[in-house]
């Protein structure tokens, strides 16, 4: 693909050159900064597609997650940060039950980074509503304002965490979309691969923006609802069957 | 008052609080020996002159984290965790300060920075030591017409190197 | 005319006056031990988790700032509404608005997860987070209102204090609109998300702030010894009564509004009935203890005449306005969220169910902390600054007063 080998040589210079120019100190302490940009690839909207017709009680989405993300419980359910969770749903007129994954829904207007006094909270170019926990300063109000309760707070101090995805005492998180995979290019999450591998292949993640993505032709094809959707948070995460 | 007396109590409370206390600190400063580097994790070279990372590492990490986490703009030259995979032994723990390629500088010079709260502290087992950047561009990397000023203003600075020169990591 | 009030500090040299600043010192460094604590160990030692994120600290803290916000009413009749028989309360007022904040933003701050990252709050910005607003509507408040300590405490800039009083009036307005807002603005919660909540806050603004203002008022005069007529005191009971009701009317309001709502009735029946320990705090100490008992107190022709009834209401509003917070922060929160409409809902991550909420004894101390810490404030600044006028008797504060006039009913004023 012609885009990809686009993006490879502009991230080489990036690599060069970016690395020489942080480097020239126009007076002691100030710092000329590079003026070429390798951001998020443009006019993407990333987000996943899960079909709960087809989850079953199958739990691998939330352990290939917590192993890939470094997210270690400690035996305090109530206090235990978790990204993905498992929700079981059962409509008590006719008795039917289904089962589907629920972790943050990379909503287009995040309801967390508006209220977030520090901005800390805020969305990707490419749809990941990511927390910045170099600026969060554990407020929580992220978390009264999430309507998925897709947030956790880290109760306690941490050691181990996983190199890419860094975690800490006193400041909230939740599901970053495996950023660091992205930004790799894998263009697959743990929970997608895991999903696939081992359990049921409901859910799928790709670029909302593109129609010719497997995830754009399948909503085109069957369509797909938000959780929520009256909020109008346009969410990145979209069901099927409920 | 008694004239005398009063200079006197002058004198004392000038001793007191001005002399003295200058003069103790006058004896601390001794020469005092930086903590040892880590041996086995220090890396054989760094992405940066030594003079420039040593004084100026916070900066560029500080600078560029944002761009990181807000704009996707990785850049693993200045990546934090590059920095742990070269320079930290992989059982180097930042609460035991004299294991820690990080920890030991910063607490010898009194830097308290809370990177670690965070950050993991030591390199995952599967990435110790990235292969280093050469500060230069790929030799297949052609310039685009618009940073052709770019490359000269580098050039002049003496700080573009040509890309063979180091490339042989 | 009326005299100029006479302001005096306090001599402040018995030993009542030591033990007090002891024990408000006392509570102080049982807070700092809390925060500490805390910061070792992080908020699991405390009875917030990832269901309640805000717990007892934040009752604590939202009363102190609400109360802050209405401590300064006196100070804004006088200079508002140009009463001149609380003018000499003036200054009173506005210290304790000064302090009962500082009060509550220590524990909002010590409360934080990374507390030591303060400096990131006053240099980072998201204009669109109301939270954001508030940092600058409550330093803004301090600074305005220390500016109109100084100006009424300056001979030479009397005569702009009420020109800085009228701002600091409206900033408290838009300040407990704020506070409200902070609730209003959650679209996700069925028991927030009302527009109501920013009136009802302004209104308990009122109320709390002026039970503090009654009880300090109250307790430093009887301590001190200085006369306290029963003229202004008649006022300002009458007016707490009338804040009394101004609350019980935008609870009504605002509960009224969600039980015509069927989709809010699993809310409000949580709130109001179900819920355990909600509706028992909501009816037991927020309607009967905290507003329909004091209503029968002050306005009681006879009881309301004593003293010790008057400082008995105003505790009991402090208690039911506490207990109101904690219905509203933690009910709000307990009560799990509609995600699913429709379906019952479980998970490992406790959707679909109430959560439980137990305070620990260092969220307490915390909230004691910041009380104290306000108290303390006040405490040493009437002792070394003159906010408390030196007499308070009916014939100081109204020269038309005399004797026949004592019995007759005071106008409720405001």
């Amino acid at each position: 693909m012609s885009r990809k080998n686009a993006s490879l040589s502009r991230r080489q210079f990036i690599t060069g050159a970016a690395a020489a120019v942080a480097g020239v100190t126009v007076a002691p302490g100030v710092f000329l900064m590079r003026s070429a940009e390798e951001k998020t690839a443009e006019g993407v909207r990333w987000g996943l597609l899960i079909d709960s017709n087809r989850c079953g009680d199958c739990n691998a989405c939330v352990t290939a997650c917590h192993a890939e993300n470094g997210v270690h419980g400690m035996d305090r359910p109530r206090t235990d940060a978790q990204w993905i969770r498992k929700v079981d749903l059962r409509d008590p007129g006719t008795g039917h039950t289904r089962s589907l994954p629920v972790m943050c829904q990379h909503c287009e207007n995040p309801p967390c980074a508006d209220v977030c006094p520090t901005g800390a909270s805020f969305r990707r170019e490419d749809g990941i509503v990511l927390v910045d926990k170099h600026t969060c300063i554990g407020c929580r109000y992220c978390m009264m304002a999430c309507p998925y309760k897709a947030r956790s707070f880290i109760h306690e101090p941490l050691a181990g965490q996983a190199a890419h995805a860094p975690r800490g005492k006193g400041t909230v998180e939740s599901c970053t979309l495996c950023v660091h995979r992205i930004d790799r290019g894998e263009g697959t999450t743990a929970c997608v691969e895991a999903c696939h591998e081992l359990g049921n292949g409901a859910m799928t993640f790709g670029d909302l923006n593109d129609p010719d993505s497997a995830i754009s032709r399948e909503l085109a094809e069957h369509g797909g609802s938000a959780i929520r959707a009256d909020l109008g948070l346009n969410p990145g995460v979209r069901y099927q069957g409920i | 008052m008694d004239p005398v007396k009063s200079l006197g109590r002058g004198v004392l409370r000038w001793l007191g609080f001005g002399v003295l206390p200058l003069s103790l600190l006058l004896g601390c400063g001794g020469s005092v020996e930086p903590p040892d580097m880590t041996e086995e994790a220090r890396g054989d070279q760094c992405v940066e002159p030594v003079d420039v990372i040593r004084k100026d590492h916070g900066k560029i990490l500080t600078h560029e984290r944002d761009h990181a986490v807000r704009d996707g703009v990785r850049n693993p030259d200045h990546g934090f965790v590059s920095c742990i995979d070269c320079h930290v032994a992989s059982d180097a723990r930042h609460s035991e300060p004299e294991t820690h390629f990080c920890a030991s500088c910063h607490t010898f010079n009194a830097v308290s920075v809370d990177c670690f709260e965070c950050h993991r502290d030591r390199p995952s087992a599967s990435a110790h030591l990235h292969s280093l950047n050469p500060h230069a561009p790929a030799p297949e990397f052609a310039w685009e017409a618009d940073q052709q000023d770019v490359t000269a203003t580098l050039a002049e600075t003496g700080l573009l190197l040509p890309p063979s020169e180091d490339a042989t990591q | 005319m009326t005299a100029k009030p006479q302001l005096r500090a306090l001599d402040g040299q018995s030993r009542g006056y030591y033990a007090l600043l002891g024990v408000l010192l006392a509570a102080i460094g049982f807070g700092l031990l809390a925060a500490a604590l805390k910061s070792a160990h992080g908020h699991h030692i405390t009875g917030m988790d990832n269901q309640i994120v805000w717990g007892l600290p934040h009752v604590f803290a939202i009363f102190l700032i609400v109360a802050a916000s209405g401590a300064l009413n006196v100070a804004s009749i006088a200079s508002v509404f140009g009463r001149r028989i609380y003018k000499p309360l003036a200054p009173l007022s506005g210290l304790l608005a000064v302090a009962l904040l500082a009060g509550g933003l220590a524990i909002l701050v010590l409360d934080l997860g990374r507390p030591d990252r303060l400096v990131v709050a006053m240099t980072h910005y998201n204009f669109k987070s109301i939270f954001a607003w508030n940092i600058f509507l409550y330093t803004g408040f301090m600074v305005i209102v220390l500016v109109y300590l100084w100006f009424l405490m300056e001979r030479r800039m009397n005569a702009h204090a009420p020109a800085v009083g009228m701002v600091a009036f409206v900033w408290r307005l838009v300040l407990t609109t704020g506070t409200g807002a902070i609730f209003g603005f959650l679209i996700a919660r069925e028991a927030y998300d009302a527009a109501i909540l920013a009136p009802l806050f302004i209104a308990m603004s009122f109320a709390l702030g002026l039970a503090v203002f009654l009880l300090v008022m109250l307790t430093a005069y009887h301590w001190t010894g200085r006369p306290l007529g029963d003229l202004i005191l008649r006022r300002l009971k009458n007016l707490l009564a009338v804040f009394v009701a101004a609350v019980l009317y935008f609870v009504v309001v605002y509960h009224l509004t969600n039980l015509y709502a069927t989709r809010l009735h699993g809310v409000e029946a949580f709130l109001l009935v179900s819920g355990g320990i909600y509706p028992l705090l909501f009816w037991g100490v927020q309607i009967l203890l905290g507003s329909l008992v004091p209503l029968v107190m002050l306005f009681h022709p006879v009881w309301s005449r004593s003293r010790r009834v008057i400082a008995a209401a105003s505790g009991l509003v402090i208690l039911g306005g506490l207990a109101q917070l904690y219905v509203i922060i933690i009910g709000g929160q307990a009560y799990p969220m509609d995600m699913f409409p429709g379906y019952e809902v479980s998970s490992s991550f406790h959707d679909g169910v109430v959560a439980p909420y137990t305070p620990t004894l260092v969220e307490f101390l915390l909230g004691i902390g910041g009380v104290g810490l306000a108290l303390f404030l006040v405490a040493v600044a009437v002792r070394f600054l003159h906010f408390l006028p030196v007499s308070l008797a009916d014939h100081k504060v109204d020269p038309h007063h005399s004797a026949g006039s004592a019995t007759e009913t005071a106008p409720a004023g405001g």
